[in-house]
């Protein structure tokens, strides 16, 4: 099996993630720009494939089948098929008991010996908890290139860039290659993922013939990491989705004390919820279950008003997607209103009083006529 | 740097390479770094016979982070000096750390989720790779349940949610913030800090082949599709509530 493309998928129990077919449509794009076929890689637990055709990656090992994690009841054949159908491209199902219960040591010591011998250029990793996690030492394995939350990619002669930011996304360097395979963990919204609810029209260097799933096994051998299962989340998570509004609070606030003023400025919206940044909570300004971001909730509500937060990666993982935006920060530069629709270059400590004094003036104002 | 392939004709990255200047301010005791320090000593300071070091990759100005562990109260400090004015990857940080770090027979590498600047979120895993170690990254909660292993850790993934792993040692671990609250240090540790040596070492010879290069570096240009009010902070006002009033955010 070769392809010049590798994306290694993640599957949830609604199939293919979000970010896994974000990632495939971005992996089109490359495919097309390269002239690269592509294979989708889906690692994960399928207990009636586990007699093979097994190749190279060894023998398919049992570990103990109730390893408690209860993450996944695990995938059928036929689901399989249907999961690597709506990836519109070849796939290869890496099936394995030890790979549904997620490790970075197992998902390694499994993609590993199968990447070199599918000898890609390019391998296109999710850059979710789990791609941003193994993804490094997938790299070091195969001693490829590495480069990690790309946003985009532009080709030059037979060159490709890859772009990301750093620096709370006020910076951005591009990165140069020099290694084959170049192991890529992709943001979800990286330049061509706009297209991602299409990628399942468009099968990417598919030479007009249906997409073709191989059935493999990876092997679970000599694992220094013991996975003991999904906890339950520790504090119920705070429920955002009613509200029309979200007002969040970013470390830009300053203090503790602060806080008030964000929950007052939400409380002029009939239907409205407050939320923060993770530093925030890390300052103990609030609590973890109202954090959103990559490690928080994922929010999209009508309005989302950001309240001197920076824009950093891991924020706008978690609120991109809101229909509109309002950023209010001092600093002009800040990388929140690259996203936002609207922005306020003020002081919070004073822009947020004085909204609410003008509101309460016009609402006197209203009353006296 | 001369032993390292040149960028030939036509790679040239769209934008120069402009690294934010010392006096941008953005160079300071990396605060996931901070975390990853309180949780070597509270695991020292639960065991006899542990010891924490410090150690860290840059140039002069990083004296002042590990100064700063050691009043926290780590035992030693090394500093591997290297001077470059291009960026290092962290596939070069990792590498000259695991070159460091092969012989010294540390049963445990805690490292920061990721820096907050690059915020690349790649070092710790890469030594660990390079070291042929376990790693657990984004460590939220951590018990070590003998001296010698094996670790007790919950990941933090996507959403909040956990896992919980069991990890025989040596093994690395990368502290996601919140883990714990980083002491100030106590009077006594910066008297004593001032007196301890800090270990020096050249760290130019452990620098490797390049495997990617950071070939531009740019300020990102003021957002172009952002609508800025404009006027007195309470003109801004009355334009935000009457934007907020017109989209029926808020009642008339």
């Amino acid at each position: 099996m070769k392809a010049g493309i590798v994306v290694i998928a993640e599957i949830s129990t609604d199939g293919l993630t979000p970010a896994s077919r974000g990632v495939i449509s971005f992996a089109g794009l490359l495919a097309e720009a390269a002239g690269e076929d592509m294979l989708v890689l889906l690692p994960g637990h399928f207990p009636d494939i586990n007699q093979p055709p097994c190749r190279g990656a060894g023998a398919v090992q049992h570990g103990n089948p109730s390893s408690g994690t209860g993450e996944l009841g695990g995938w059928s054949h036929k689901e399989a098929e249907e999961i690597a159908a709506a990836a519109g491209c070849d796939a290869a199902v890496l099936a394995g008991d030890h790979l549904a219960a997620y490790s970075a040591e197992a998902w390694m010591a499994a993609l590993s010996p199968l990447c070199r011998e599918i000898d890609p250029r390019f391998i296109c990793i999710p850059h979710t908890s789990r791609g941003w996690d193994y993804g490094p030492g997938l790299a070091v394995r195969l001693e490829a290139s590495l480069i990690g939350a790309v946003e985009g990619f532009r080709r030059q002669g037979g060159n490709f860039f890859f772009k990301r930011s750093f620096l709370k996304g006020q910076w951005q360097m591009e990165v140069l290659p020099d290694k084959r395979p170049v192991v890529l963990t992709i943001l979800p919204e990286a330049k061509g993922t706009e297209a991602a609810p299409h990628a399942t029209e468009r099968p990417a260097g598919m030479r007009g013939r249906p997409p073709r799933v191989s059935f493999l096994s990876g092997p679970a051998k000599d694992l220094r990491t013991k996975t003991l299962g999904r906890l339950s989340a520790t504090e119920t998570a705070y429920d955002f989705s009613e509200a029309e509004v979200i007002v969040a609070a970013g470390k830009g606030i300053g203090a503790a004390e602060n806080i008030d003023l964000i929950k007052r400025l939400a409380g002029i919206f009939p239907k409205s919820a407050v939320g923060c940044s993770r530093a925030v909570c890390d300052l103990g300004w609030m609590e973890y279950r109202r954090q959103i971001g990559m490690t928080g909730r994922t929010v999209a509500p009508p309005l989302y008003i950001a309240c001197g937060v920076s824009g950093a990666m891991p924020h706008l993982a978690g609120m991109r997607n809101s229909r509109c935006i309002i950023a209010v920060n001092r600093d002009k530069s800040a990388a929140i209103f690259q996203i936002a629709h609207l922005g306020v270059v003020e002081d919070l400590l004073t822009f947020i009083p004085s909204v609410l004094e003008l509101l309460e003036n016009r609402k006197q104002e209203s009353s006296d006529d | 740097m001369s032993d390292r392939p040149e960028i030939k004709a036509g790679d040239e990255a769209s934008f120069p390479l402009t690294m934010p200047s010392p006096d941008d301010n953005c160079y300071r005791f990396n605060p996931f770094d901070e975390y990853a320090v309180e949780e070597a000593l509270r695991i020292r300071d639960s065991f006899t016979g542990v010891t924490v070091d410090a150690l860290s990759l840059g140039p002069e100005r990083c004296r002042r982070v590990l100064l700063r562990a050691l009043e926290m109260g780590a035992n030693n400090a090394t500093l591997l000096h290297l001077d470059r004015p291009a960026p290092l990857t962290p596939f070069e940080t990792a590498s000259i750390l695991a070159a460091y770090l092969r012989d010294k027979a540390y049963d445990l590498i805690l490292t920061g989720v990721m820096a907050e600047d690059g915020m690349h979120g790649q070092t710790g895993q890469l030594i660990a790779a390079l070291l042929d170690m376990p790693c657990a990254t984004a460590v939220i909660s951590e018990r070590l349940l003998a001296p010698r292993g094996p670790v007790y850790v919950e990941r933090e993934e996507d959403g909040g949610e956990r896992t919980a792993y069991e990890i025989d040692l040596p093994a690395v671990l990368t502290i996601q913030s919140g883990i714990n609250r980083p002491r100030y240090p106590a009077l006594s540790h910066v008297l004593r800090a001032r007196t301890q040596e800090i270990a020096t070492l050249d760290a130019a010879p452990l620098l490797p082949a390049a495997r990617e290069r950071i070939v531009g570096v740019s300020r990102m240009e003021s957002s172009t599709t952002c609508t800025f009010l404009a006027g007195t902070p309470a003109e801004k006002a009355g334009q935000f509530l009457d934007f907020c009033r017109q989209r029926g955010f808020l009642t008339p």
